[in-house]
């Protein structure tokens, strides 16, 4: 992993123009990744650059090495227009964490950055928002008016009321017929039971899954201090809580519930990739092309 | 429920710093905050319990605060409970502490009687003045100090007291004192304490006041009995020893101011009067009475020397010893010479020497019987006794002629165990002697040595005075053995196990002493008269003479003869017989007749505690054969009546701080006469309430 790479999506969600910061977060990726061989390897040419470890012999040029002596390595564009659908948690938990530590904000960053990376490398990214009800907001496809029109839905997408992942979401999942790259970024706050169903149809279906699973610091740690009153974000049940008493145990709790999706993730031979918002997106955009490098 | 009072209650007032926590806590208490939260999922509705028990431990650290601060401001109120739950200035509860002097001179008589009854006239008394309530406590003093009773009821002491008999020793009222300030430490820290010193304040029992500390706190009175001047006689020694030479005395001291009219000394030997003579006495002296004793027989007897005065402790005016005379020695000396001058005889000096005092006057007889034979006897003499010997010791000065069979009949004698001592001297054949006194003689005979300066001629070098023959001249004033000067010697070849305990200075032997069977043989290396050496003219001469005599003696069994002894009168009786007596029985017959079986312990020791009144005791064993003999006297310093008044005894008394009361509760309640005070008690229970409090508070906060 390139270790130059910094992105602090928070001062670029300040900007507010989801386009623009999407793409100067795959700029910025990308211009850290310049020795990195994460790059695809189609059939047009697209530039040379200076051979790395690990690229393939086959790749490098031998006549530009007979007339500088040196080694360079041929880059082509990929056009593979490999299927990606990027599966947003809307629902009202999702909505939590203060400023830009809020999850949904960070998600809708994160989508609209794979969304740009996806489509730099003439991937075809989908749009599917997971809220009340699922529906298929974007189709796949690998032009880049689309990533306009994801960065338009992403923009317009609210986080509110539950989440269900229930057939509606199944039925969205039935329909991927070609073998592709499915991006799940939830907190998956709900039934363990229709994670779990969500998940095994996706493997089902031949989808290549990451997981991203997105907590904020606050979630995590459980900060406060005192007796409070809290209020369930979807559901709006309220539970008198004395932090300093139950924190142990909501830690452990928590801790328990994802481990389990993660068991789950290793079952399904997925990736699963755990979030804090208070962490740069770097992780995820590296979980992605590395994923992607594998298909 | 005992009363509380307030040394200051205007203190109390600062209870109102009681609503402090309470605002305190009402002003920090934290409302229910609302918070939007992602998922209630991982919480659970025991957090309401958990809840509770925040609220409950809330107000228990409320609770806390508050009986804290009440307890501070209590405790700086000074409580304090009057004691015994009355109030203050009632009647407190007294401890009285009796410091019982039980010496002998306890006994003496004084214008008001006796000092013992006297003394416990005025216990009774002051154990009237208490309550029931009271307790009273009595530590006595005499040889050793002990506590006779501890806190009892006044009436319960009052007994104790009226059956106490006096001591015979002398007693240290200091050790008395320091048992009873222990006693007062540990008595009851809410009674008011008194220390009653119950003595004739003679000085010898005074000694060293200034070494016990006492309170400050602690009352002391003295209750004295007895005159502060009381004239007194008394005979303070009597010394009989059986040995040869030593002198009979006794010594009389005055501790009078005023002259005295002559008191008559009556001295009894085994209950018979031996003499009575009067004694010329200055006021304040004392002196020194020789005595001319008649000659006892061998074995245990005892002497009572008494005072014929009216004083005031009429206790020491009879002073006991006892002492052994030992069986005196029989020793034969064979003298060659026939000559009507005895000066001339080469046996002269040695019967002179060893019959020293036999037309002495004395008591004590001489320590040998000397026989004077020829030498063609001593085989007739030595062999016609019938199995036992016929005499202790044979002294052989230089012979001319040695009979036949005198050197087989020596044998025989020694080997029984009879003692040899031999002497050289001109005429003796070498050669004779080594033969004849083959297996006998600690040395080969060589050839006669002159000494080189014939005016100054060879001295003594060195002397084992661990061997009997030497041992007197550890003594001062013993002579000086450098002095004697030898002209003439023989040349010596030593035999296989001799021993040499005597060197010329030049390192040549000058007496060998040898084991042979049961008895003992000693070579002189010099001549029994004056014809080679000087010696017999000197003082040294004849304690040598004598030491070698028991030496040789059956084989040195007499040297550890028993020895007389006295002793003070004490609180145990200590005997100390031989090692061989461990683990024996013995019976202690007292001056009254009365028997008393004892046991010796692993070193041969008896031991009989108890109240033992002076006079001629005797031990024996089990089938009444007497083995000791022992006296008793009161112990000479209790003579001296000389006394403090008391309140300059009073004033030797050193007052301190000394912690009069240790005990655990004193410590808490920091008691004053008349009050049991609390503030101690509820700063330590607050102290407990702020370390409880931390714990909770820590608690809830985790």
């Amino acid at each position: 992993m390139p270790g130059t790479l910094n992105i602090d999506a928070r001062t670029l969600a300040a900007i507010d123009d989801l386009s623009l910061v999407a793409c100067g977060i795959v700029e910025g990726f990308l211009s850290g990744l310049h020795r990195s061989p994460f790059l695809g390897y189609s059939t047009e040419f697209s530039a040379y650059r200076a051979y790395t470890q690990g690229d393939n012999l086959r790749h490098i040029d031998w006549k530009v090495w007979g007339r500088t002596d040196e080694l360079y390595v041929k880059q082509f564009e990929d056009n593979t227009n490999l299927r990606c659908q990027i599966f947003l948690d809307t629902s009202a938990s999702m909505d939590f964490g203060a400023g830009d530590a809020n999850k949904f904000r960070y998600a809708r960053v994160l989508a609209a950055a794979l969304a740009e990376l996806m489509v730099r490398q003439h991937d075809a990214p989908g749009l599917v928002l997971i809220g009340e009800e699922a529906r298929q907001a974007a189709p796949a496809q690998a032009s880049r008016h689309h990533t306009e029109e994801i960065f338009q839905l992403l923009v317009q997408a609210q986080a509110h009321l539950g989440t269900h992942f229930d057939q509606k979401l199944f039925s969205i999942v039935d329909t991927l017929a070609r073998r592709g790259l499915a991006v799940i970024i939830s907190d998956f706050f709900t039934a363990e039971a229709s994670v779990r169903e969500l998940l095994r149809r996706l493997h089902a279906q031949r989808q290549e899954v990451i997981v991203f699973h997105v907590l904020s610091a606050e979630e995590m740690e459980l900060p406060y201090e005192g007796e409070f009153l809290f209020e369930d974000l979807e559901t709006g049940e309220e539970l008198p809580v004395h932090t300093e008493d139950f924190r142990q145990e909501y830690q452990r709790r928590l801790g328990a519930f994802c481990e389990q999706i993660k068991q789950t993730c290793i079952e399904l031979e997925m990736d699963y990739q755990p979030l804090r918002t208070d962490a740069p997106l770097d992780v995820a955009l590296i979980g992605y092309l590395e994923r992607r490098s594998a298909m | 429920m005992p009363s509380v009072f307030y040394t200051n209650p205007w203190m109390l007032s600062g209870l109102a710093a009681l609503a402090v926590p309470v605002i305190i806590h009402l002003l920090l208490r934290r409302k229910k905050k609302r918070l939007r939260f992602s998922t209630l999922q991982f919480f659970v509705k025991q957090d309401e319990q958990s809840s509770r028990r925040r609220k409950l431990r809330n107000w228990l650290l409320l609770a806390m605060r508050l009986l804290l601060v009440a307890l501070l401001v209590t405790a700086f109120a000074r409580p304090f409970q009057p004691q015994g739950g009355a109030m203050p200035g009632a009647q407190q509860r007294r401890l009285a502490i009796f410091v019982l002097d039980r010496s002998a001179s306890m006994l003496a008589v004084g214008t008001d009687g006796q000092r013992w009854s006297q003394a416990k006239n005025l216990m009774q008394k002051a154990l009237g003045a208490l309550d029931a309530n009271d307790r009273a406590a009595l530590v006595g003093c005499s040889s050793s100090t002990e506590v006779l009773s501890g806190f009892v009821p006044p009436a319960a002491l009052g007994k104790t007291i009226a059956e106490l008999q006096p001591a015979y020793g002398t007693s240290s009222l200091v050790e008395g004192l320091q048992q009873a300030v222990k006693l007062a430490a540990a008595g009851d820290p809410e009674a008011a304490t008194t220390l009653y010193v119950v003595s004739d304040l003679q000085r010898s029992s005074c000694q060293n006041l200034g070494s016990c500390l006492i309170p400050q706190d602690l009352d002391v009175q003295v209750l004295s009995c007895g005159d502060f001047y009381s004239p007194n006689l008394s005979i303070t020694d009597l010394q009989i020893d059986a040995r040869e030479g030593a002198q009979p005395c006794l010594v009389v001291s005055s501790f009078c101011d005023e002259e005295s009219i002559e008191p008559n000394v009556e001295l009894a030997i085994d209950g018979r009067v031996a003499l009575s003579i009067p004694v010329s006495l200055k006021a304040g002296t004392a002196t020194n009475v020789n005595l001319a004793l008649l000659a006892l027989k061998p074995g245990w007897h005892d002497a009572k020397a008494s005072l014929r005065t009216k004083d005031s402790l009429e206790l020491d005016n009879t002073r006991y010893a006892a002492f052994f005379v030992p069986e005196p020695l029989r020793v034969l000396i064979v003298e060659s010479r026939k000559t009507g001058r005895v000066f001339e005889q080469d046996s002269f000096f040695l019967s002179a020497a060893l019959g020293s005092s036999e037309s002495s006057s004395n008591s004590v007889p001489s320590d040998f019987i000397v026989i004077q034979i020829a030498p063609e006897d001593l085989a007739r003499r030595l062999s016609g006794s019938g199995g036992q010997l016929p005499c202790d010791v044979v002294v052989l000065p230089g012979l001319k002629d040695i009979p036949s069979g005198a050197g087989q009949a020596l044998t025989r004698f020694v080997q029984a165990g009879g003692g040899l001592l031999l002497f050289l001297g001109e005429g003796v054949s070498a050669n004779r002697y080594n033969n004849e006194f083959r297996g006998l003689m600690p040395a080969q005979l060589g050839s006669i040595e002159v000494a080189p300066d014939p005016a100054s001629g060879w001295r003594i070098g060195e002397f084992d005075t661990n061997t009997p023959a030497f041992a007197s001249f550890l003594l001062p004033d013993s002579g000086d053995l450098a002095i004697p000067q030898f002209y003439k010697r023989y040349t010596l070849t030593p035999a296989q196990g001799a021993a040499w305990p005597a060197y010329f200075e030049d390192g040549v032997p000058l007496m060998g002493a040898g084991v042979v069977g049961r008895g003992r043989v000693a070579l002189v290396n010099s001549s029994a008269d004056t014809s080679w050496n000087d010696w017999p003219k000197h003082k040294t001469f004849v304690p040598w003479l004598h030491g070698l005599g028991r030496q040789l003696a059956h084989g040195g069994a007499h040297i550890h003869a028993a020895k007389a002894m006295s002793l003070p009168a004490a609180d145990e009786l200590e005997v100390n017989l031989s090692p061989g007596a461990r683990k024996a029985q013995f019976v202690l017959q007292q001056p009254g007749g009365q028997k008393l079986a004892l046991s010796a312990d692993d070193l041969g020791r008896l031991h009989a505690p108890g109240q033992w009144a002076p006079g001629i005791y005797s031990v024996q064993d089990r089938d009444g054969g007497e083995i000791q003999r022992l006296a008793v006297n009161i112990p000479s310093r209790e003579s001296d009546l000389a006394a403090w008044r008391p309140l300059d005894w009073q004033q030797q008394l050193v007052r301190g701080q000394a912690p009069l009361r240790t005990s655990p509760s004193a410590i808490l309640y920091d008691s004053k006469p008349g009050r049991k005070e609390l503030w101690r008690l509820l700063l330590l229970a607050a102290l407990g309430l702020l370390l409880l409090e931390t714990i909770v508070a820590n608690r809830s906060s985790a």
